[in-house]
């Protein structure tokens, strides 16, 4: 897919060039670890093609294709199965007729992806008409059954069951009302067993909207408050499902749940969670190269003269300090880390400006109040927040997040809830962690003076700084080395000729930016750079050994010659003497230089 | 390549008769020597720092001297117990066990002069930043001054600093010795003549020389953390670009960044030696046949599928950059990079390059035309050819003595984590409770129906919401009487603060130095030394302020309720079930034990078509154990039971809720049976002990409970000879209440983190 940058400059004051404004972050699938049945109609007229559009069947299997293909990547431990119905042929355990299982429920990967694609194939549909064929005799009740039988003896443990229906008949048991009652009554088991059924409607051939009245709106799980009569287009249903998405779902989980104490004897509870984290390529699997399969890795800590395993208690761990090797077991280690229990403990409050911007050693975590474990602590949690936010101060605190680790301590920045236009929450209320740095973290600089740019030079730079505006965010950043891999993969995985290819979206688009601040760039230049200056050529510098030699005199090197002390000195100082004194030196040995300063200095 | 500075010091002891007395009850100037120069030694060991320090002794008995012997009345009885070197444990064990009161009273100023002497001999060639002699004196023996002007411009020539400890100058002699306004040093006695014309005598030298004197109580105070490691800063040079056409050459250097301990290597118990102790890694299939490392091959996973991977592949195919880059993408207003956007560890600081003054111009004109616009920078950040790619901000950073950009990294799409959280607004009567909220934006977002509320949102019931202006007040006079900004002002007229990070040391670095420092004094001392008092009353709210703001505690305690909720057991079984580390990276996750390998036992053709069994694997680990210590050939009980006690743990951490603790409890039992069969209790008790621990910490008490009720207890005196649990004893040992069940659960861990910062 080609992709264009996902952010742009912003318009600047007076500025002629038409930019769009930067689009809202694409709303992504979001799902936990999940099971998942796509359920596709399969009658005849879902393989109907109207002119250059690709049949409604086709559709449904491309999206399948996109959202599996998604699946491994942001799920890959979530199930998912395909059942056909309305087929003329079938396979399921209960022998419902009309109602293929073509693939059951499972950990998706290359095989289901690529039995997908067979579909796709030119004869695929002549094929599908043979192996599976079309009839309008199924019951939607049996249909739903076979799905809920499907879910109940998968061996694995589901957390989430869905059910996504995608059908471009709004009617299938038309006048038929005992089906059309069975269907309900199935539906209504189906919903009390937790499983959710969704619809992905299709328009009728020949473009007749889809009535959800006419049977649907009894199958599946409507929220109360939406309006049941109409339903959004489904194109843009489709679209989010062959949207791909290659990065990995987190589930919403508590780094930890700990006591916050505000003084003696008064604590409420708060829940710490992950905003933000580095993200790695999956995890890398040790396999046999001549079988493929994967080996298990046993790691051992083994005595080197009787290789027998050691227990360990038969194992110390030591440091090399000042020429001395300190040895210590294992539980001593760990003790030297506890202070205390896990917690937050308040040590006061700062002016949220005391918090500087290098205070940062780690990505900060998000506190939010925990009601688990002391009830009644949102409330508290809230007046805290409601006050730090009004008086700008930020609450300092000592953190041990759980047992055994050393405290660290952390500033809470108070975040206000906000709503957008829809009235819908866009930041949650809560506390940022922002982990401080202790004295042994900060390191000292020393910089020499350097001149500072004059006034016209900074308003200079200030004009470019206008042209080249742009509102950051970060979800228009996505990181090319994990996009990278996860299109190696797949097309290692699924056959390909080659990945497909990545955007580098960290790029700079150097020639935008000097079509909009070329000209003031130059006359940045001008006004900075002296005449000839090439950025980047410096005079060479001295040698630290020159440095060191000049600290040695002549006389000094005479008297180290006659006592025989040179070789306290270094090559380079010795041979930075050399060169000052003329001396001349055969070889390259430390030795060598040492003779010839001997011999210079006319000493036996 | 240049080292970092480092410092020539010379430590100048007078351990004459004056400075071991004392008042009764109180320490000698001696001891208290001894005690600054130990902190002073241990700082330089644990900083890593590359400073050499000498010692000098004067009053001792012997004369040990370069300079004595020139005449026989100079010199004497002063000895250069040490030249000049690294500082390492053998020196302070010598200044703790051999700096003793000497016989005689040495001149100071003869040692000056052999100091001065061991500066200008021991530091030629060798580069010092800075050198340095430290005369610890109280400065009451007799002295000459006839050398007192070679001194003065032997230290001028040398660039020698002079500091003395022992004895403060700032006291006039005429208005009388003032109290020591510390409190901390022995009650002063009246000053000698001796020690006012020594004084007076130095205090010029310190004078000419620009040196500084310390009292002993001073010093102490000065020296009592451990200070911070050296780092040497290493510049990352490059061009910072703004479009094709302009350069700035610049460099970077860590201004901020965890310093985290040294890691400790392991080691033989028996000879504490490396080289007795080796890791192996083994690689096997799943029937336990071993595969040769160089059969080995790297595979990800692709959702079932597991894809080979070579490490060539890998190369060829992953994400390439030509080379280094430090280029602009575009500027930000400084509010659209939140707080909790920094990524990384670390915070660079970007100058321009050393002697480059135009390039220090141009940047100097974008850092203040940043700082007068507050705006970001955003660049593309490549360390080298091929490193991966970053995207970071700059922001203008000015001091009266520098500015510079500071440069911290920002995330990628894939690191953000959208969760979303109830609301906490009390008003909002369009969201009457978080979970139709939510409901109602994942419909938005997603083309699925939502997960079920309780998993990915914590409801928050309206009533809860609600904040009286009662409540609120008791909030605000916490938040007056916590203040951390002292009302006082330091000497530059900045407010003063407790727990500024300059001043605040990392406890658990603290406290790994003092456990070495210790250990590596006593190695046979089983104990660890107590914790600084220092380190744990600064781990605490200051006492001021806990005192000033204890009404206010009890006054928020009134105001809102809150109440310690039972713990219910379904929690703490969701809890295991749904933490067991799902949002790990799969970086750190161990293959799972394969799930339909547990239960069923007994010997198979399989089992008895295989050779002899070296490992109690996962799939059937008692039959491997049996067939293990039943091996007549070779005794493998403690290599076989050692192994079963790990699988032990391994399949009740790894159970889904209880469902393999039936399989975990008859190895359980069998290995208890054997051990004391076998006469080896006491392995199996050592283990028990461990094990009942691990169940608590980690939240399998429901398998104890199970143990209790099957009474698995130690093996006791009764059934094997071998050991000495009392059959009481191993009674007792399922009786034992443990409380910690009681404190609030240990959540799950972030393990990944931890595993990540190891690595």
């Amino acid at each position: 897919m080609a992709a264009a940058p996902q952010w742009s400059y912003e318009r600047a004051w007076g500025d002629d060039e038409e930019e769009g404004e930067q689009e809202e972050a694409q709303p992504r699938w979001s799902s936990l670890r999940d099971s998942l049945i796509f359920l596709i109609d399969c009658s005849a007229s879902m393989f109907q093609e109207e002119g250059e559009e690709d049949s409604a069947f086709h559709k449904c299997v491309k999206c399948v294709h996109s959202a599996m293909r998604n699946k491994i990547i942001s799920n890959d431990r979530d199930l998912v199965g395909v059942v056909f119905f309305a087929t003329n042929k079938h396979k399921n355990q209960s022998d419902f007729k009309h109602v293929y299982i073509f693939q059951d429920l499972d950990v998706p990967g290359a095989q289901m992806i690529l039995e997908l694609e067979e579909i796709f194939e030119e004869d695929g549909v002549e094929r599908f008409e043979e192996e599976f064929g079309h009839s309008t005799d199924f019951s939607m009740s049996e249909v739903l059954w076979n799905c809920s039988n499907m879910f109940s003896t998968c061996t694995q443990k589901l957390g989430h069951k869905r059910l996504l229906l995608f059908t471009n008949n709004d009617d299938p048991h038309a006048g038929n009302i005992n089906l059309q009652r069975q269907a309900k009554t199935k539906a209504k088991d189906l919903e009390g067993l937790g499983i959710n059924t969704e619809l992905l409607h299709m328009n009728k051939p020949g473009g007749e909207p889809f009535d959800i009245t006419k049977f649907y709106q009894d199958i599946i799980v409507i929220p109360e408050d939406e309006d049941v009569t109409c339903l959004p287009d489904p194109a843009a249903k489709f679209e989010e499902l062959l949207e791909r998405v290659r990065y990995k779902e987190h589930k919403k989980r508590t780094l930890a749940r700990v006591p916050l104490s505000l003084g003696e004897g008064l604590e409420f509870g708060v829940g710490i969670y992950t905003q933000v984290r580095e993200t790695y390529k999956g995890r890398k699997v040790k396999l046999d190269a001549r079988t493929n399969q994967e080996v298990r890795t046993i790691t051992k800590t083994v005595d080197s003269e009787t290789g027998k395993f050691l227990m360990p208690s038969d194992i110390k761990k030591v440091q090399t300090w000042g020429g001395r090797d300190i040895a210590f077991e294992n539980d001593e280690i760990v003790e030297m880390k506890v202070f205390d229990k896990p917690g937050l403990v308040l040590m006061g409050f700062k002016p949220r400006t005391s918090l500087k911007p290098y205070f940062h050693i780690r990505p900060a975590q998000f506190l939010f109040p925990d009601e688990s474990v002391i009830s009644g602590s949102t409330r508290l949690f809230s007046a805290l927040l409601q006050r730090c936010l009004a008086r700008d101060v930020v609450p300092i605190c000592r953190y041990i997040p759980r047992k055994n680790s050393p405290p660290k301590f952390v500033a809470l920045l108070p975040q206000k809830e906000e709503f957008d236009d829809n009235n819908m929450q866009s930041t949650p209320a809560g506390f940022h962690v922002v982990f401080l740095p202790f004295a042994d973290d900060l390191r000292k600089l020393n910089f020499e003076d350097t001149p500072r740019a004059k006034q016209d030079q900074v308003d200079k730079a200030k004009e470019i700084i206008n042209k080249l505006k742009f509102k950051y965010d970060p979800m228009s950043f996505e990181n090319p080395v994990i996009q990278q891999h996860y299109r190696n993969l797949e097309a290692l995985a699924l056959d390909r000729d080659a990945p497909e290819e990545v955007y580098d979206f960290t790029q700079p688009d150097k020639e935008r930016i000097d079509r909009r601040a070329g000209p003031l760039i130059d006359e940045f230049k001008d006004i900075v750079f002296p005449e000839g200056y090439t950025p980047g050529a410096k005079p060479k510098r001295k040698t630290a050994a020159a440095t060191a030699a000049e600290q040695v005199t002549e006389a000094d090197i005479k008297r180290m010659a006659q006592a025989g002390t040179l070789g306290k000195l270094t090559v380079p100082v010795l041979k930075e003497f050399c060169k000052q004194a003329g001396v001349k030196v055969s070889g390259n040995k430390k030795q060598d230089v040492i003779d010839a300063i001997t011999e210079h200095f006319q000493i036996e | 390549m240049a080292g970092s500075p480092k410092e020539a010091m010379v430590l100048v002891v007078d351990v004459g008769p004056l400075m071991a007395q004392a008042p009764p009850g109180h320490v000698t100037p001696l001891e208290n020597a001894k005690d600054a120069i130990s902190m002073l030694l241990q700082r330089k060991m644990f900083s890593q720092s590359k400073d050499e320090v000498a010692l000098i002794l004067l009053g001792t008995q012997e004369t040990a001297n370069e300079l004595a012997g020139t005449d026989d009345e100079s010199y004497l009885n002063i000895t250069v117990a040490r030249p000049l070197g690294q500082p390492d444990f053998d020196l302070l064990e010598f200044v703790k066990n051999d700096i003793v009161p000497g016989p005689v009273s040495a001149d100071f100023v003869d040692a000056i002069v052999v100091a001065l002497d061991l500066v200008r001999n021991q530091t030629m060639g060798k580069k010092f930043e800075t050198k340095r002699i430290v005369l610890f004196s109280n400065l009451a023996g007799e002295f000459t001054d006839d050398q007192l002007e070679g001194v003065i411009n032997g230290m001028k020539a040398l660039e020698c600093e002079f500091n003395l400890i022992g004895l403060s100058l700032d006291d006039d002699d005429e208005n009388g010795d003032m109290p020591d306004q510390n409190g901390a040093g022995p009650p002063r006695k009246e000053r000698t003549p001796q020690q006012r014309a020594g004084a007076a005598l130095i205090r010029h030298v310190i004078v000419e020389v620009d040196g500084v004197a310390y009292s002993e109580s001073e010093a102490l105070q000065m020296l009592s953390f451990f200070q911070k490691r050296n780092v040497r800063a290493a510049p990352w040079k490059v061009m910072l670009e703004v479009g094709t056409n302009l350069k700035i050459p610049v460099r970077g250097f860590i201004r901020v960044k965890e310093c985290k301990p040294n890691s400790f290597k392991k080691v033989h118990a028996r000879t504490l030696s490396k080289d007795d102790i080796h890791t192996t890694h083994e690689h096997r299939l799943n029937d336990d046949e071993e595969t040769p490392v160089e059969s080995t091959i790297d595979g990800y996973r692709y959702g079932n599928t597991i894809v080979p991977f070579s490490t060539d592949d890998e190369s060829q195919m992953k994400f390439k950059t030509d080379a280094k880059c430090f280029d602009v993408l575009g500027f930000t207003r400084a509010d659209n990079v939140k707080r909790q956007y920094y990524m990384g560890d670390s915070v660079r600081c970007f100058v321009a390059e050393e002697g480059d003054e135009p390039a220090a111009v141009a940047l100097s004109a974008f850092i203040h035309a940043l700082y007068e616009t507050n705006m970001v920078a955003i660049v593309r950040y490549v360390y080298n050819k091929n490193s991966a790619p970053k995207v970071a901000f700059l922001s203008p950073h000015i001091k009266p003595n520098y500015e510079c950009l500071l440069c911290i990294m920002l995330p990628f799409m894939e690191d953000m984590r959208k969760y979303t959280f109830s609301s906490l607004h009390p008003n909002n009567k369009n969201q009457p409770s978080g979970t139709i909220l939510l409901i109602l934006q994942d419909k938005i977002r997603s083309p699925h129906p939502p997960m079920t509320p309780h998993q990915n949102v914590i409801c928050i019931s309206h009533e809860l919401q609600c904040v009286s202006d009662d409540q609120l007040s008791a909030v605000d006079d916490l938040i007056d009487n916590m203040n951390l900004v002292m009302p006082d002002k330091d000497e530059d007229g900045k407010q003063q603060q407790y727990l500024k990070p300059k001043l605040t040391f990392n406890p658990h670095l603290q406290r790994l130095y003092q456990c070495l420092s210790a250990r590596a004094l006593n190695p046979d001392d089983p104990q660890l030394p107590p914790p600084n008092q220092t380190i744990l009353n600064y781990l605490q709210p200051h006492q001021d302020l806990l005192t000033q703001a204890q009404p206010c505690v009890d006054k928020i305690k009134a105001a809102f309720p809150l109440e310690v909720v039972t713990k219910k057991k379904e929690e703490t079984t969701a809890q295991n079930i749904f933490g067991g580390g799902d949002d790990a990276e799969p970086a750190a996750k161990k293959p799972r034990l394969d799930a339909d390998a547990g239960g069923d036992g007994g010997l198979t053709m399989a089992g008895l078509a295989q050779g002899p069994v070296t490992e109690v694997g996962s799939v059937r680990p008692l039959e491997d154990f049996r067939a293990m210590i039943g091996r007549k050939d070779d005794d493998k009980f403690m290599e076989a039971s050692a192994q079963l006690q790990k699988r032990i743990e391994e399949i009740v951490m790894e159970s889904f809720g209880d469902q393999f603790y039936g399989k975990a409890m008859e190895c359980l039992q069998a290995l208890r049976k054997e051990s004391a069969k076998l006469g080896e209790p006491d392995q199996f008790n050592t283990f028990l002990r461990g094990f009942k621990e691990t169940l608590f910490n980690k939240g399998r008490k429901d398998f104890w409970d199970r143990m209790v009720r099957e009474k698995v207890t130690l093996i006791s005196s009764e059934e094997s000879s071998e050991t000495s649990v009392s059959k009481e004893e191993a009674g007792k040992f399922l009786e034992m209440a443990e409380q910690k069940t009681e404190e609030p659960e240990e959540m799950e861990e972030a393990e990944a983190e931890d595993l990540l910062a190891m690595m």
